[in-house]
């Protein structure tokens, strides 16, 4: 350079060649096949700041930067070797500071024809500008590919989101979302509780949960409150970021991500996190919405079902049972409903889960939960302080459970306890189960009401049914009444037996339309009316007419039906009529069962049917029976009626059975299998005029011995075995003993009436006492007593309604002499 | 009522016999009882002879099951007689009176309590 000329002479034409190589605007270099450097010019000196004699000692390899000389060694010199000169290639110079310079060289290998030798030639031009566009260029790309990434990560969780029905189904996804789009170790759902004070991590199960206060300084209580994420500000780095979980303006809980490492977020990335948060919020919200709708609808339709099932008229105990099957197990896994009575409570119904083998109306090992005075005071405070709501209580095995009060009419009326889990718990709020609860109450309270009816018609039906029985040695009677199965309810069948002072028996065998308290004292009425005229009136065409008159006065009794028949004692003279009432069936051991169908007319008070009242006369054998009956006995669904009076009369037919066992025979087997909808009776009428022995004897115990005498003599005189008058002989005396000492207590003012017949070779007993019975001091003798009659007989039946009637019958197996 | 002539009291081969006659009912069960029980007081070995016992009823049977159940008590040997065939022996077997204790006649009853009494001969005589 000292070798330049003066500037002032510098023009276009004074640039020497070599100023011109040593002041190019580019970097030259001349190189040895070896890589030694043996020419370089000043611009690649400037640039990189090495001196010129330390270069010129030095192998050009040692200069590229680590990456540029695994390229020089793997392309640039093949590539020179083969095709003598490479272009535009970047290369990296090491600068004598360490740093390295950005360049793109042009190298040419050139032959010295005169040595023999090559000689490589490398421009190198600075690129430092254009490679740092290139990295942000690069920078740029990968930056929106991350943004591609997690936009991708936040779509596929809103996908996921919509298909939920489900708001705890969301957390799955949030945290694959919050893992994929920001690479988060930790992600963590936090959900508001339903009074907004507490975060609760829904990630974890139940029991195990953290939660963090609402008003804590947690960065997810902080989200929470003020609706806004909570990260790093500009420029800093954090290793969490909390971002609320929000639906509209409504904060539902929070979303936190938690970073292995701490480090900076990009406002795409912060961006990012809040739009997750919404996004989960609002697919939460609707998912919380279906499940309400869902949960709304599964309620009213178990509450429909309930209301149905439990109006069914069945007895109080009967819909405990069906609530309490009702409720396990989609409610709870065992359930107990105890009821207030009287302030007493008593348990009513109880079930154990489904596993067992009978889930309703049995109960654990341990039975029912005794239910503490504690709750129940518990209970009737919630009640009395008007703010009812389920009682948290620990069952006895450690379940959960929970108390609810019973409520109807406005008081507690009892309790239903339900325990262990429900099968979709999330279906079942306290609003819910205080709605079931006040209608299980109500259905409850009605069915009790219901029963109280039902007891009392029961009351006065049975009042009806159990008057005096005739005593009367020329017949016997007997009569079966079963209310109806499935309802239990009082129905409007009745029946009569009355002596009159004409000497004959009538009985009667009635139907009143409509059924409760009302029908029950529409028999009363009948009854009396039935039992008045019959006493007055010599025909029973002529007491119907009068019944005409009569219900025409009383409205619950038009349209009742029944069956009238007077037998005189002496004569066996039997007549009968029949108002709209199924025709007696006659059992004749001679002829048979036949019906009567004689002396029919239409029901009392009828308009459409016949009011002219007709009868029938008959002569009933002596030993024949009659069968008067209401309609409940022969009805059955799908069946014609004559169908059941064809079963009516095969039944009937068994002469070896005593006529209370024929009764009850009867009744089983008509009512067996798709029978007793409805209320029935059955009445039966045996004629066993003469042969008889009569006795009515003081009670006193002296009179034993001439009792036995006589009855020994009266059954000698139809020739019985010895042996066979030995055993009737003994068990009638021990029968009047029984009377004497136990109905009577030995009061010879009172009278025992002994009774026997004799139809062909069975013997009938009968030993009545008015007496009030007493349970037995001595109970050993008196069972003795019966035992003893029990093996000497072969029927022993012991009747006690008003005083006691011992009715015994024996075959005689021993011929008499 | 008087009892004391539907009860006999004699002494067979060495030991007690209470012989009843009549009906022995709800009656007089109560009375023969205490009879029975206060004319063997001191005997060892006892027959109720009932033989002549035309009517046994439950009281009856009451009785004859509490004078048994004395005897036991007071360590002394009991038969009771009653014919095979007779209304009696119809109503013990009826009641399923024990039957080793039953003999059809005097003599065998007597036979059945001599033979225990050899066995042990410390009871089973009148002393």
């Amino acid at each position: 350079m000292s070798a330049d000329p003066p500037a002032e002479h510098i023009g276009p034409l004074t640039e020497s060649a070599e100023e011109l190589y040593e002041n190019a605007p580019c970097g030259y270099l001349s190189i040895l096949p070896d890589g030694a450097l043996f020419r370089v010019n000043q611009t690649f000196l400037d640039w990189t700041g090495h001196r010129r004699e330390d270069l010129l000692s030095r192998r050009v390899q040692d200069l590229y930067g680590v990456g540029s000389r695994i390229f020089y060694e793997t392309h640039l010199r093949p590539l020179l070797h083969m095709q003598g000169e490479v272009r535009g290639l970047a290369m990296e110079f090491r600068r004598a500071d360490g740093t390295l310079l950005d360049t793109l060289v042009n190298a040419t290998l050139r032959g010295d024809p005169a040595t023999g030798s090559t000689v490589l030639r490398m421009t190198v031009f600075d690129a430092t500008d254009r490679r740092a566009y290139e990295r942000e260029l690069l920078a740029e790309r990968r930056r929106a590919e991350r943004t591609t990434v997690r936009l991708r990560a936040l779509q596929e969780m809103v996908l996921r989101c919509a298909a939920i029905e489900r708001a705890t189904e969301l957390v799955d996804p949030i945290i694959e979302a919050g893992t994929a789009a920001f690479g988060a170790a930790t992600t963590t759902v936090w959900l508001l509780d339903i009074d907004g004070s507490v975060l609760t991590d829904a990630s974890a199960g139940h029991d195990d949960a953290a939660s963090i206060a609402l008003d804590s300084p947690a960065p997810q209580a902080r989200a929470a409150r003020n609706a806004e994420l909570v990260g790093p500000r500009q420029g800093e780095v954090a290793d969490q970021v909390s971002t609320p979980l929000a639906a509209d303006d409504q904060v539902l809980g929070v979303v936190s991500f938690g970073f292995a490492t701490a480090r900076p977020f990009d406002d795409d990335e912060i961006e990012l996190m809040r739009t997750l948060g919404r996004q989960a919020g609002q697919a939460m919200e609707r998912a919380r919405l279906y499940e309400e709708t869902t949960r709304r609808a599964w309620q009213s339709a178990f509450l429909a079902r309930l209301g149905r099932d439990l109006d069914e008229p069945v007895a109080p105990a009967d819909r405990a049972r069906r609530l309490v099957s009702l409720v396990v197990p989609e409610l709870a896994e065992y359930a107990q409903i105890d009821l207030v009575h009287d302030d007493r409570a008593g348990w009513l119904a109880g079930a154990v889960p489904p596993a067992a083998p009978d889930p309703v109306g049995s109960i654990g090992p341990a039975g029912p939960w005794p239910l503490t005075d504690l709750v129940h005071e518990t209970i009737r405070q919630v009640q009395t302080s008007g703010e009812a709501r389920p009682v948290p209580l620990a069952a006895p095995d450690g379940r959960p459970a929970v108390g609810l009060p019973l409520r109807a009419r406005g008081e507690v009326v009892g309790t239903l306890l339900l325990a262990g889990q429900a099968l979709m718990p999330e279906r079942i709020d306290a609003e819910f189960l205080l709605d079931l609860a006040d209608r299980a109450g109500l259905a409850l309270d009605n069915a009790r009401l219901a029963e109280r009816d039902r007891e009392v018609a029961l009351t006065l039906q049975r009042s009806l049914l159990a008057g005096e029985r005739p005593i009367d040695s020329r017949f016997h009677v007997t009569a079966v009444y079963r209310p109806a199965i499935e309802t239990l309810e009082v129905g409007g069948d009745w029946y009569d037996t009355f002596v009159t002072a004409r000497g004959s028996v009538g009985v009667v065998v009635g139907d009143v339309v409509g059924r409760g308290v009302r029908a029950a004292s529409a028999m009363g009425q009948l009854r009396s009316a039935v039992r008045a005229l019959a006493q007055a009136e010599r025909s029973p065409a002529t007491v119907l007419q009068h019944m005409d008159d009569f219900v025409a006065t009383l409205e619950a009794g038009q349209m009742a039906t029944l069956a009238y028949a007077e037998l005189t004692l002496d004569t066996g003279r039997l007549r009968y009529a029949c108002a709209g009432h199924p025709p007696p069936l006659l059992l004749s051991r001679d002829t048979g069962p036949s019906y009567l169908w004689e002396g029919r007319s239409g029901p009392l008070g009828t308009r459409a049917g016949s009011r002219r009242r007709r009868e029938a006369e008959l002569s009933m054998p002596v030993g024949s029976r009659l069968l008067l009956y209401t309609d409940g006995l022969v009805e059955r669904r799908g069946e014609r009626i004559d169908e059941g009076l064809s079963r009516l009369e095969a039944l009937a037919d068994r002469w070896d059975t005593p006529l209370v066992s024929l009764t009850e025979q009867i009744s089983d087997a008509m009512l067996a299998g798709d029978g007793g909808h409805d209320d029935m009776c059955l009445l039966a009428l045996a004629f066993d005029g003469a042969p008889r022995f009569d006795a009515e004897i003081p009670a006193d115990i002296g009179t034993l011995r001439p009792l036995r005498t006589e009855l020994d003599r009266w059954l000698a005189s139809y020739t019985v075995a010895e042996r066979e008058r030995y055993r009737v002989v003994l068990a009638c005396s021990e029968a009047v003993a029984n009377a004497i000492e136990h109905g009577y207590q030995r009061d010879p003012a009172q009278l025992v009436r002994v009774s026997a017949t004799i139809d062909g070779n069975t013997v009938e007993l009968r030993v009545h006492d008015a007496g009030r019975w007493r349970a037995p001091q001595a109970t050993r003798d008196r069972g003795r007593g019966m035992a003893l009659i029990g093996r000497l007989m072969d029927d022993l039946i012991v009747d006690r309604g008003e005083g006691t009637t011992v009715l015994m019958r024996r075959t005689f197996r021993e011929a008499g002499r | 009522m008087t009892v004391a002539n539907q009860v006999t009291l004699l002494t067979e081969r060495g030991c007690a016999v209470v012989r009843l006659h009549g009906d022995v009912d709800h009656v007089n069960a109560g009375q023969m009882e205490i009879e029975v029980l206060t004319t063997t007081r001191a005997a060892a070995g006892v027959v109720v002879d009932l033989t002549a016992v035309t009517y046994l009823d439950s009281a009856g049977l009451s009785f004859l099951d509490r004078v048994v159940a004395v005897f036991h008590n007071r360590q002394a040997r009991v038969r009771v007689v009653a014919p095979a065939d007779g209304v009696v022996r119809f109503t013990l077997d009826l009641v399923g009176f024990l039957p080793e204790l039953l003999a059809p006649t005097l003599d065998e009853a007597l036979d059945g309590l001599l033979r225990l009494a050899e066995d042990d001969p410390d009871s089973g005589t009148v002393r």
